[in-house]
């Protein structure tokens, strides 16, 4: 009894420690303009794309409808692959996308709507490798990472990874992923794997909440999945571009210098006619996510914010 | 209806004559009920219709039509288009790039100049060029085209008159209206990205190759004088900010001699490895180490007598096109090399064959694994290269100077001395084939063909692979093993709650299990994901015995009831018999609860020696049996063998354990059993014991029947009981000992590693799922069994059981198979359940501790997104079209099966 109550304080420790790390370590850029509500915006908004943005996209729908009352936001987010079908068919007005659009899908878009979709980049997420929390694993290095989760490495355990802990050395890793519609499931593939086929034995989850909590039941288990689903159940591990070079860590500093191997950008795609203004339902929503208050979310969500610079140039962007 | 019932009936009928409304009533309800199955047999027909529809074009072959015909002497260095096909740009070795527009044939009067070049190579797919210069130094830039949209506010009047899809020429490129007030002006640019100054000696450049590899830009060249070397410039990019950092390293390559000049230099996988390539079809392999390219290996690329005609990379840098002087085209492939014991060489795929003239233009998509190639005689075909399907083909000019493949593959063109040809193409679904569907397709990188389903990535040079065999292989896995756990339960629970339970009871229990049917197969998939898993994962010894020891803990109760002193076995109330065997049930529950762990430590066991391997306190050993020497990778069976001489296998290598490490080991705190899984340690034995115990169970339980068969005495039944399982131990090991001698090992077929989300699982709660459904229809069935057959049976002097075995039992065949039939429809069809218990795994073994991947689920996993009309899009139906063909064929075949026991028990 004495030892769980130390460990919930503990818990309680560390989660207050990080967090104040964390509104040391990472300001919101003060520069970044404040949101300013104006008349005249009705309607609804309706977002669907990927799974890892879905939380970061309710949050803006939740500021959006407080600020206007008559808009109501609808959002959903089965995986990144679902976004350009979406746009294209124009079934949702926003498509959120942890990867870049495919050839393939812009091709689609402009059969359809004689221009190429426009991209926004909303934020920044560090891909994370979860472990189990109790797992002695600190780092790996991209190339240990490919071998682990695709074809080009052999089934291993622990051990393989170092660990000469007699509890761990044996085990076999189990191993986590998304399902294939997800954008981080391709840019894992992409940049983590070198374009290496999954392992088949890789247990495709249907969004990342279900990788971090198969991370956190399973002690041996090793999955991926963005920064903002980490919990305290789960450790995500530093990682290094080759065994050369330093291993860091998924967080803010590093993620902005691109250090961290697998910091990649947050897309939100619209469907822009050039020439044509936005009207204002969705001008409004792009001016808040790139507003103190979206970004304020975005870290809220645990990601990392724009800074604002980068945020007025995607404002330009579009026009706005 | 005969005749003469009809005469009979007549005046009965005249006299009491329905009214009219009653008729009337009668025609409307005939007539709607036609209708409504008429418009059910449509449905279903339309469904399948709709389906095949969509994917009857998986199996067309492309289309091509003609396009533009322009007269224009070109004299190509290499040749590219936009991705509109509005403009084609002409490099020629003079150092101007010409562009010409495609509509109108008319020339861009502002050409490119980049100067005068020896060689060039160019990457149409991230527009890299590097220019091999006259004096041995090499220019680096980025040459693209540049597409701008505009508004008609932006034009000057005369340029807004064109009507829509015009295209005018401009002074440095085309402009086209593509809508109302819209215009797109496509230019073609270049840019410098830097220069890499000639060598001491200044040797001329005979070959060079130049990619972009994400971070990297690599150029590799070879000189004239026989030296070569790589330059590859990384540039680092923060995310924010903009900073950059570029680091150029220069690698030289170590050439082996060679009598011949290289013909081409190709990079491959991401700059890692090069081949030189000679005309005679000799490739030299370079690998990248960390201070040069090494050699590595030679291949002879063409066969005796021919020799090479062109060469050129596939989309993705793993597989090189070999072009051949015989009017072949060879796709030669960089295997991965693995774990498994296969090295890193260039094996030749497939060949495929253009015509008799020498394959003298090769030219590749930036889609897929698609390329065009063109031959002296103006021959052009399309193939794509992994699954071998024919995209097109076309009667182009005579001496074909380029070909080039449009960069959204919708169209190609031909470049000759006399003009420029072009084509539309609708490339239809080149991916895929029937034969790619369901046989082994050999995916680059790999060892051999594979089954394998692994449909997108993040990028168009990652391959999609669409085998539908893991699929089916998932669906009856998953299906078989949930059958083998529901079908006994629920027919053994149905012949119970028929021919034993008292009316009252069973008036009760039915509706009871029947509700379990109405449990949402989500809630099933929850709590399979999220208790069972991690339950079994943590009790598995436990879990496993019990699936044994219940049984047997209720067949020992049934041998003590008659024992019951007196005749109170005859008195007591039914409900007692079923508390007790309720009470042995959860005896069973907890004597397997403890016994598990202790028959897992017992069974699986690993030695000292073994601990000492484990914990990796090993050397490598001395004496190696002949035939595992110099073997890269052991199969389960060949350490198997090893382990018999007291050898193991730890990282490919035959080691021993340490002698002086060879002391206690602390209790590991994991089940042996899970380890023996893994298959590292451990003779197959006691996995046999395991899997035949319940075989042997049954085999001493048909022996022990006999005893004493003409004898009444009240401790029979229990000494049958305890006689078999006193047998089925010895009878157990026996076969297991054979097994073992025929060396067969079960953690290659239905054992394996253990993962926590798995097939065990899934079998038991998509057991739970449809033994409802099962249950019911064979009661049903049972109940449906004429109350006079059993009263002449009871009648006769047979006992409940034996009325209920040979009487009702064969009487009601026909309606129980239908049941396992449905069930079995049902449980191949299940998609929740498997989606939230496995790990999706489209993997091909039994394992029953593996994961799978189920028809039904893949089409859940995976429709949204797919692009409506795509290659996968219509993939996925497809499997809704296999998945649909089993349960017609399951169904059908239970129908006549049904039919034929139907037609013997009606005779009774």
């Amino acid at each position: 009894m004495m030892k769980r109550v130390m460990l919930a304080f503990a818990a309680v420790g560390l989660m207050s420690g990080s967090a104040s790390a964390q509104d040391k370590a990472h300001p919101l850029d003060e520069a970044l303009p404040n949101y300013e509500a104006v008349q005249g915006v009705t309607g609804s908004i309706k977002s669907m794309g990927s799974d890892t943005m879905n939380n970061i996209m309710t949050l803006w729908g939740e500021l959006f409808m407080k600020t206007y009352p008559g808009v109501s936001v609808e959002v959903i987010g089965k995986g990144s692959s679902t976004a350009p079908p979406a746009l294209t068919e124009g079934q949702a007005q926003f498509g959120p996308m942890s990867r870049e659009m495919k050839a393939a899908e812009v091709d689609r878009f402009e059969e359809v709507h004689g221009y190429k979709p426009t991209l926004l980049r909303t934020g920044i997420d560090c891909l994370a490798v979860f472990v189990h929390k109790d797992c002695p694993l600190e780092s790996l290095t991209l190339d240990q990472v490919a071998a682990i989760f695709s074809v080009k490495g052999p089934e291993m355990t622990w051990g393989d990874l170092g660990i000469t802990d007699s509890a761990w050395r044996n085990q076999p890793i189990t191993l986590y992923g998304r399902n294939s519609a997800s954008g981080t499931y391709g840019y894992f593939k992409q940049v983590a794997l070198g374009g290496n086929d999954y392992k088949d034995t890789v247990k495709e989850q249907p969004g990342s909440s279900a990788v971090v909590q198969a991370v956190a039941t399973d002690q041996y288990a090793m999955g991926y999945s963005g920064i903002g689903y980490a919990t305290q159940d789960v450790k995500a591990i530093s990682l290094a571009e080759d065994s050369a070079s330093e291993a860091y860590a998924p967080d803010l500093e590093h993620a902005y210098t691109g250090e961290y191997p697998l910091a990649r950008f947050l897309y939100v795609y619209i469907n822009n006619n050039p020439g044509r203004k936005l009207e204002p339902l969705r001008a409004e929503f792009i001016k808040l996510i790139f507003s103190r208050q979206g970004q304020e979310a975005v870290l809220k969500d645990g990601y990392f914010p724009l800074p604002a610079d980068m945020a007025a140039e995607e404002l330009k962007s579009v026009g706005l | 209806m005969p005749n003469s019932q009809e005469q009979r009936d007549r005046p009965f009928h005249e006299q009491f004559r329905p009214r009219q409304r009653v008729l009337l009533i009668d025609k409307a309800a005939e007539s709607i009920i036609t209708l409504g199955g008429l418009a059910v047999i449509a449905a279903v027909l339309g469904i399948i219709a709709y389906l095949l529809w969509v994917v009857y074009p998986l199996t067309q072959p492309g289309k091509v039509t003609p396009g533009h015909q322009i007269a224009a002497a070109t004299e190509p260095a290499f040749a590219i288009v936009d991705e509109y096909e509005r403009l084609v740009s002409i490099a020629e070795p003079k150092g101007q790039i010409r562009s010409i527009s495609l509509e109108s044939g008319e020339q861009i009067p502002a050409s490119l100049e980049v100067g005068p070049f020896v060689r060039a190579s160019f990457s149409p797919s991230t527009g890299l060029l590097a220019l091999a210069r006259p004096d041995a130094s090499v220019d680096v830039g980025t040459l693209s085209f540049r597409t701008d949209v505009l508004m008609r506010s932006d034009l000057d009047a005369e340029q807004s008159t064109l009507t829509i899809g015009q295209v005018r020429t401009l002074d440095e490129g085309v402009l086209e209206r593509t809508g109302d007030d819209q215009y797109r002006r496509i230019t073609l640019t270049y840019e410098e990205a830097g220069r890499i100054d000639p060598p001491e000696l200044q040797s001329p450049i005979i070959a060079i190759d130049a990619e972009e590899f994400g971070r990297d830009k690599v150029v590799a060249a070879v000189h004239v004088d026989g030296s070569g070397g790589v330059m590859i410039m990384t540039t680092r990019r923060s995310l924010v900010g903009g900073a950059s950092n570029s680091q150029v390293r220069t690698l030289p390559i170590e050439l082996v001699d060679s009598e011949e000049p290289p013909l081409a230099i190709v990079l491959l996988d991401s700059g890692k490895e090069l081949a030189i390539i000679s005309e005679s079809g000799r490739a030299d392999r370079y690998s990248r180490t960390a201070s040069a390219y090494a050699f590595a290996e030679t291949s002879q690329l063409v066969g005796e007598g021919e020799s090479v005609a062109s060469v050129e990379p596939l989309l993705g840098r793993n597989s090189i096109l070999v072009g051949t002087s015989g009017g072949e085209v060879l796709d030669w492939m960089l295997t991965r090399g693995d774990s498994s014991g296969g090295v890193r060489t260039l094996v030749k795929v497939r060949g495929f064959r253009v015509g008799a003239s020498p394959v003298s233009r090769l030219a590749t998509s930036l889609r897929d694994r698609t390329f065009i190639a063109g031959d002296e005689a103006g021959q052009i075909r399309l193939w794509h290269a992994t699954s071998g399907k024919l995209v097109g083909s076309a009667q182009g000019p005579e001496s074909v100077r380029s070909v080039v493949v449009s960069p959204k593959l919708d169209g190609f063109l031909a470049l000759s001395a006399e003009g420029i040809t072009s084509w539309k193409l609708d490339p239809g679904h080149p991916t895929v084939t029937l034969e790619s569907l369901f046989l082994p397709v050999w995916y680059e990188g790999d060892q051999k063909p594979s089954l394998v389903y692994q449909s997108t990535a993040a990028d168009d040079s990652a391959e999609p692979k669409l085998s539908l065999t893991p699929l089916i292989f998932g669906t009856l896995k998953a299906t078989i093993f949930a059958m083998l756990f529901a079908v006994p339960i629920a027919v053994m629970a149905a012949i119970y709650s028929s021919e034993f339970l008292p009316k009252r009871l069973r008036s009760r229990v039915k509706p009871a299990i029947e509700m379990m049917a109405s449990l949402p197969s989500v809630v099933l998939g929850f709590i399979a994901a999220m208790i069972m898993a991690p339950f079994v994962r943590d009790h598995l010894s436990s879990v496993l015995v019990g699936l044994v020891i219940v049984p047997m803990a209720i067949l020992l109760v049934s041998g003590v009831w008659p024992l019951l002193p007196g005749n109170l076995a005859w008195r007591l109330p039914q409900s007692v018999q079923l508390v007790t065997i309720l009470v042995a049930c959860l005896l069973g529950i907890a004597i397997s609860a403890s016994i598990g762990p202790a028959l897992d430590r017992g069974l699986f066991a690993i030695d000292n020696r073994e601990q000492a391997v484990l914990a990796g306190h090993v050397e490598q050993a001395r004496e190696i049996p002949e035939w595992a020497e110099g073997k890269a990778s052991f199969t389960l069976a060949d350490r198997n063998t090893l382990r018999r001489e007291g050898l193991y296998v730890q990282n490919d290598r035959i080691v021993i354990p340490r002698a002086d490490e060879l002391v206690d080991q602390a209790e590991s705190p994991h089940s042996p059993l899970k380890v023996w899984l893994t298959g590292m340690v451990g003779s197959p034995l006691p996995g046999w014991v395991a899997l035949l115990f319940v075989p042997s169970l049954a085999i001493a339980g048909i022996f022990a029947m006999g005893i004493g068969r003409q004898s009444a005495a009240r401790w029979l039944p229990l000494v049958r009981v305890g006689v078999s399982i006193a047998m089925a131990i010895p009878i157990a090991m026996i076969l297991a000992r054979i097994c073992v001698a025929l060396g067969w090992d079960a953690r290659e077929s239905i054992l394996g590693t253990f993962t926590q989300r798995n097939t065990f699982v899934v079998g038991i709660i998509m057991g739970f799922a449809i033994i409802p459904i099962i249950f019911t229809l064979s009661d049903d069935a049972m109940q449906s069994v004429p109350n006079s057959l059993r009263a002449a049976s009871l009648g006769a002097g047979a006992t409940q059981w034996q009325t209920a075995m040979r009487i009702v039992l064969p009487v009601a065949a026909s309606g129980i198979f239908s049941a396992v039939m449905i069930g079995l429809g049902r449980a191949a069809g299940e998609t929740m359940i498997v989606l939230m218990a496995t790990g999706n795994t489209p993997v091909m073994d039994w394992n029953i501790f593996g994961g799978l991947r189920t028809l039904s689920a893949n089409i859940a996993v995976e429709l949204p997104e797919a692009d409506r009309g795509g290659t996968h899009y219509r993939v996925l139906f497809l499997c809704g079209v296999v998945l649909f063909a089993i349960t017609f064929v399951v169904n059908t075949s239970a129908e006549i099966i049904r039919q034929h026991f139907r037609k013997r028990s009606a005779m009774l």
